[in-house]
């Protein structure tokens, strides 16, 4: 706890008007020499002197990244333009090759294979006729009907004998 | 710039400026604080040798950082808490060396004192002030020594000093209290109301 009488006498002091503020101004008047005020402003000046080169190297040194930017950039596009080039060669290129394709006589598009295997799966009626005839001239009653219900089912709208 | 608008600037201003290249603003900036801060120490270290040193350490500082300043706070809090924490590193330096074991000496006082015969008595009394200031001045513990020293010096208010210190506000003026009340009573009259 602090005595009243001195909180008083602080009071009184951080006014900055007390006898015992003036005294010390009254006595302590010292100035740094003026070598010490030379030394130091011409160092605060050597400082700014860096300044501009400083800015300057700045300047070139944005200006040297910024043309490499633009370099790469045009670069960059010069190689996505021969990405797009090539890509719309290889489209034009299958384009043409579909059309041609689909212009083309239509017994160069079937697969004689493919048509050899589509014949031998369903025969003509009259082959289908001849087939179920030599069945039933061999004995074969019942696999001459199978063949004959499936040639019914294969042609409803004919009637064979 | 012209010298008269420039000198309304604000110490904040000033520095900003000379952050961005004004030399003229650095040197109205000096001229206001050079004296002040030599004074705090010179006070502090009580060798001019060494306060010139701490002195140029000091505004070195200041130019170097001064890209980083930022007019958050008052340039004097600035400048005074690396004038302080110089002092701080200038005490344990020496403490290290040891050198605390030899009397301080005031040699500002010597190097102004002229023969008593040619002096007027007002100046001798100063002189006799000055010296006893001093003896009081370098009694004080170091913590006290440097609030009373800043509060005089600075211009600052306690809260300021007491940022630069890094203490409590409370603990700044309980300080300055007791510095004041030693002062008061070793110089006697001259320093009462």
């Amino acid at each position: 706890m602090s005595d009243p009488g001195e909180d008083k006498l602080l009071e009184d002091y951080l006014h900055r008007k007390s006898a015992l503020s003036m005294g010390y101004r009254r006595v302590y008047v010292e100035t740094p020499p003026p070598e010490l005020d030379r030394s130091i402003e011409a160092r605060a000046r050597r400082a700014l002197r860096w300044l501009l080169p400083g800015l300057l190297a700045a300047v070139i040194a944005i200006g040297f990244a910024y043309s490499i930017n633009i370099g790469v950039n045009r670069y960059m596009g010069a190689m996505l333009g021969a990405e797009k080039n090539i890509q719309r060669t290889n489209k034009e290129i299958a384009e043409q090759a579909e059309k041609e394709r689909l212009s083309a006589p239509i017994s160069v598009i079937i697969d004689p294979a493919a048509l050899a295997k589509d014949s031998s799966a369903q025969p003509t009626r009259e082959q289908w006729l001849a087939k179920i005839d030599a069945l039933k001239r061999a004995g074969k009653k019942a696999e001459a009907d199978a063949e004959l219900k499936k040639l019914r089912a294969a042609y409803p709208d004919k009637k064979a004998n | 710039m012209d010298q008269t608008i420039l000198a309304k600037e604000d110490d904040a201003q000033l520095m900003l400026r000379y952050a961005h290249g004004d030399a003229q603003a650095f040197d109205l900036l000096y001229s206001r604080h050079k004296a002040p801060l030599y004074r705090y120490l010179l006070r502090q270290c009580r060798d001019r040798a060494v306060a010139d040193d701490l002195f140029q350490d000091v505004w070195g500082r200041v130019i170097r950082n001064r890209k980083r300043y930022q007019a958050r706070a008052k340039f004097a809090t600035f400048l005074y808490r690396v004038a302080h924490n110089c002092v701080v590193d200038q005490f344990r330096l020496r403490t290290r060396r040891h050198d605390d074991q030899s009397e301080p000496v005031d040699e500002t006082s010597d190097s102004l004192a002229a023969p008593d015969a040619e002096r007027p008595d007002r100046q001798l009394a100063d002189e006799q002030f000055r010296a006893a200031f001093q003896r009081v001045l370098d009694g004080l513990p170091d913590e006290q020594r440097a609030v009373f020293l800043l509060y005089e010096e600075s211009g600052l208010g306690l809260d300021e000093i007491a940022e630069i210190t890094g203490v409590g506000i409370e603990t700044a003026k309980s300080r300055l209290r007791y510095a004041v009340n030693k002062l008061r009573k070793a110089l006697g009259p001259a320093a009462e109301e």
